[in-house]
């Protein structure tokens, strides 16, 4: 299936134009970056000033406006992968509340504006929070409902206006002899103040564990959850982030235009914002930008010109129709522009190259990098090292002290294993028991083994230790402390980590990106500190990344740490999963058929790299069905029949006991999965 | 089915009530004209709702061809397929809003609405017993062919696993194509049904009774064709109760606040299949 799927996926390429300025762009020092950013600014500041006050008013709304809104709806939907269709709640959020508190309560605008961003993003969580449960389509559903919810609340509450709205919002009082009137100008300002702003967090927020844990979600939800990533918070944090931009995007266009009703904040505003999101390039903030703008003023300047009128003509002898100018056309060619460009285009004007890649083929999970592009090894401008890492490698033969003498790990779990225990565990899926009454001590610091036939329910054990599945009855505890029924961020958090049997890495991140977002479990910068920048939000960044690399040299795969994940051949991405689970620094790491698909040369490399783990200080709890691979490995090994351990115990004894050999039907050295 | 929402699917709809008003000009039906009895009746319904269900039909077809095909092919993510749905729903919404403009399109009166009977202050309508009868009808017709045919067949071994129902020899994009006509045959006979009780078409009309069709479906169980009529029968008792004891302008609040409380608690509806998918 696999190879048919590679087969018909089509390869992809990103054309030429945006990858030409792409590539000029990473090879450009940071002077020449600095520079073009100053120039763009500098033209948004000076340009305007040679134009009519029309034209400034449209630069104002709906240009700035929109590039700060497809900013927010961005965090949202390009950085962290939810599709919210109701984001102009936010923006009508920000409105009401700068309309309320101005007419009603006499605030001026600049009091108003804390409150009007703060009560978005409450609006963010409230809203999020019930929805941010449900599945990606769910969601998006969920969120539209939100938004025309907003929207008749709005219509019908009298003390908003109902459908009249609120008028005489008075304008901001002047600020240093600017004074805000009826020139756009200085709004205009204002909202390109508010969009630098807003592009500063955006980036430093996207460079953070908070960026990586928002890649991570949108790659794979649930392993996000067993890297440590709470992943709920997070998408909570997104929704609120782009919901305060949104409230500020409202606070300006309501202090300006001193007039707001229902009808400003439309269903379609949303799709115009989301398709200003898709055209520009989700992810990508430059992208954004632009897309946002073309969609706020090529309707603008085609109203004018003559070519818009034609344009008109033209549309209107296709269509039938009777517009008398384009306007009336645009979101209709928008509608036809998301589906263009998810069509032939999906990674925008100018794409992400990261999110390109992604949306050009959904990554499944066990993608063996066959069809992804290789262009995207350069894409994060991130120095590829290249030089031998110190760690074992592939078919070295490298005895275990040798290895030992290049320690550069850490202390895995403060150099503590752990003890898990594992108590009167059941398990049924409907109907079927997986595992009846298990029980199951690993000693700390000791390798165990869990072997047995096909759907012994030996995964189901991990699962149930991580907190994937809520086991029927029985507890597991670590060190004393009960992990059974702790969402799985926080199992791994109290340290247990795992691999997956079949290979689920983040496939569109980089393999330092994916060791990083292991090492993030242990940090607690939180999203105020990563947006301030706090020191130590800095130094754990820092940390971070060398503890990623080092990681990465451990297992042997430093110097693919800036290849995308995706493009690692099979053994490699078998090491980055494991590197990526011992960066969360568990004291109980669990293997589910490591050795899977290696060779023999490899599988000693892993060995060594199992041991070393466990004289590093963790306990290891590994499945695996070659047995020679376990036996000589393991310390003890415990057999699974059928959901209830038939036996445990020293390989030696275990090999020799007659019910193991009676579930393996005689075949006790050779089973393979 | 197809786990995939198609936000679409309104203007497929919307599309089948413009079918219907066409289809009477074409018959010759005038605004004022008297509505009609007897045999030309049945044969002005049947003839205008084929006309409904085949304009629809196409349509679904077509948009699958057209939008979703591609992406399918090429794997893409959910996300570009929503996307693109929501891009089509929009296009095909605004080009009928340019076309025959924004203003409520008159339909002329075929049925005259009898009372027929009144049962404890609640008036039947004749009009109103043919959509139930019509609604039982088809779920029942679509229930069996589900059940019953071959097609219907792929099509369930399609919804569960796309891929190994492929090396089944199921032709994945023929059932594709037949999911999307079936969905846009009955939304074009809803169309009908929706012309002939409410006699007025406007570009936006797919909008709610889109969401409120999706809401019955979560509310019945996605994917279980009996759990729709009922998640469709009970989402309208909801409503019209909540709107007696709240007042009218909040009745589409209150299909939302349903959609929204059912996925929370009870993905998978009231007569849910195995579909705790709808959990992320």
């Amino acid at each position: 299936v696999t190879a048919r799927r590679a087969g018909g996926a089509r390869r992809f390429r990103l054309p030429p134009l945006s990858d030409r300025v792409g590539r000029w762009w990473d090879g450009q020092g940071r002077g020449v970056r600095a520079a073009v950013v100053a120039g763009i600014v500098l033209a948004a500041v000076v340009v305007p000033l040679a134009l009519s006050v029309a034209w400034q008013s449209v630069l104002f709304y709906p240009v700035a406006v929109f590039v700060l809104l497809a900013l927010g709806l961005n965090v949202v939907v390009g950085q962290a992968g939810l599709l919210d269709l109701g984001y102009v709640a936010f923006y009508a959020v920000g409105a009401y509340t700068t309309a309320k508190l101005t007419t009603a309560a006499g605030w001026s605008a600049w009091e108003a504006v804390v409150l009007a961003v703060l009560l978005a993003s409450l609006a963010g969580v409230v809203l999020g929070a019930p929805t941010l449960r449900l599945r990606g389509d769910y969601l998006a559903i969920v969120t539209l409902g939100f938004g025309e919810i907003a929207r008749i609340i709005a219509q019908n509450s009298e003390s908003l206006g109902a459908a009249r709205g609120i008028s005489g919002i008075p304008h901001p009082p002047a600020v240093d002899g600017i004074r805000f009137g009826l020139d756009p100008l200085p709004y205009y300002y204002l909202t390109l103040a508010a969009i630098v702003v807003t592009v500063a967090m955006v980036l430093r927020l996207g460079h953070s564990r908070v960026g990586r844990a928002w890649a991570a979600i949108r790659e794979d939800e649930d392993v996000a959850e067993a890297m440590g990533v709470p992943t709920f918070k997070m998408k909570l944090w997104a929704f609120a982030i782009g919901a305060s931009t949104g409230g500020l995007g409202g606070w300006i266009y309501a202090s300006r235009v001193s007039f707001i009703n229902p009808d400003n904040f439309p269903f379609f505003l949303s799709v115009i914002l989301l398709s200003a999101v898709v055209l520009g390039g989700m992810g990508s903030i430059p992208g954004v930008i632009v897309g946002a703008f073309v969609v706020a003023f090529l309707p603008e300047y085609l109203r004018d010109v003559s070519a818009g009128d034609t344009l008109t003509r033209w549309l209107n002898a296709i269509t039938g129709g009777h517009a008398t100018n384009i306007t009336e056309y645009r979101v209709m060619l928008f509608g036809a522009a998301l589906v263009a460009m998810m069509i032939f285009r999906p990674q925008g004007l100018l794409p992400s190259r990261k999110r390109a890649a992604e949306l050009a083929v959904a990554a499944p999970d066990q993608a063996l990098g066959a069809t992804m592009a290789e262009a995207d090894a350069e894409a994060e401008g991130e120095t590829v090292v290249v030089d031998r890492p110190a760690g074992l490698d592939v078919g070295d033969e490298l005895p275990a002290t040798a290895v030992r003498e290049a320690s550069p790990l850490p202390p895995a779990g403060e150099g503590r294993p752990g003890a898990l225990q594992v108590e009167g565990l059941s398990v049924a899926f409907g109907g079927v028991a997986a595992l009846r009454g298990l029980d199951l001590h690993v000693h700390p610091g000791e390798i165990l083994a869990l072997i047995g036939p096909n759907g012994a329910g030996k995964t189901t054990v991990f699962n149930c230790v991580t907190g994937f599945v809520r086991p029927d009855g029985g507890e597991v505890r670590v060190d004393g402390s009960v992990l059974t029924g702790r969402p799985p961020h926080e199992v791994t958090r109290a340290g247990v980590a795992r691999t997956f049997q079949n290979i689920r890495l983040f496939p569109n991140e980089t393999v330092l990106e994916n060791a990083m977002i292991g090492a993030d479990a242990r940090r607690r910068t939180s999203v105020p500190g990563a947006l301030l920048a706090v020191r130590r939000h800095g130094r754990e960044e820092r940390d971070v990344r060398g503890e990623a690399r080092r990681l990465l040299d451990l297992v042997g795969i430093g110097h693919r740490a800036g290849d995308v994940a995706a493009n690692l051949p099979y053994g490699d991405q078998r090491r980055l999963e494991i590197a990526r689970a011992v960066a969360t620094r568990p004291r109980v790491l669990l293997l589910d058929e490591p050795a899977a698909g290696m060779g023999a040369g490899e599988k000693q490399g892993l060995s060594a790299l199992v041991r070393r783990l466990r004289d590093d200080g963790t306990t290891i709890v590994l499945i695996d069905h070659d047995m020679a691979f376990v036996f000589a490995l393991a310390d003890r090994v415990a057999v699974l029949h059928f959901g209830e351990k038939i036996a445990e115990g020293l390989p030696a004894d275990v090999q020799r006991d007659p019910r193991v050999v009676e579930a393996y039907l005689g075949a006790p050295a050779t089973g393979d999965g | 089915v197809l786990r995939l929402i198609n936000f679409a699917h309104s203007e497929v709809f919307m599309i089948g009530v413009f079918a219907t008003v066409f289809a009477m000009h074409g018959l010759g039906i005038a605004a004022g004209d008297p509505p009609k009895v007897g045999l030309a009746l049945v044969v002005t319904l049947l003839v205008v709702t084929a006309v409904a269900m085949a304009t629809s039909g196409l349509t679904a077809v077509a948009i699958e061809r057209v939008a979703y095909r591609p992406l399918r092919r090429r794997n893409a993510p959910r996300l570009a397929a929503l996307i693109t749905a929501i891009g089509v729903s929009l296009f095909l919404q605004e080009l009928f809003a340019i076309r025959y403009g924004r203003e409520i399109l008159g339909f002329p009166r075929v049925l005259e609405k009898t009372q027929l009977a009144s049962i404890g202050g609640a008036d039947i309508r004749i009009d109103k017993v043919l959509v139930i009868v019509a609604a039982v009808l088809l779920t029942v017709g679509l229930d069996r062919f589900l059940a019953g045919s071959r097609l219907g067949r792929g099509i369930r071994a399609t919804a569960q696993d796309p891929e190994t129902a492929a090396l089944m020899g199921i032709d994945i994009d023929r059932v594709v194509v037949v999911t999307f006509l079936i969905g846009g045959l009955l939304a074009g006979a809803a169309g009908t049904l929706y012309g002939v009780f409410f006699e007025a078409a406007r570009f936006d009309i797919g909008f709610l009774p889109g969401i409120k069709a999706f809401t019955a479906a979560v509310l019945g169980g996605i994917g279980n064709v009996r759990g729709a009529l009922l998640g469709g029968l009970l989402l309208g008792v909801l409503e019209n109760w909540g709107s007696a004891v709240l007042g009218g302008q909040w009745k589409d609040v209150f299909a939302f606040a349903v959609l929204v409380l059912v996925l929370m608690f009870r993905p998978t509806g009231i007569l849910g299949e195995s579909l705790a998918r709808a959990r992320a």
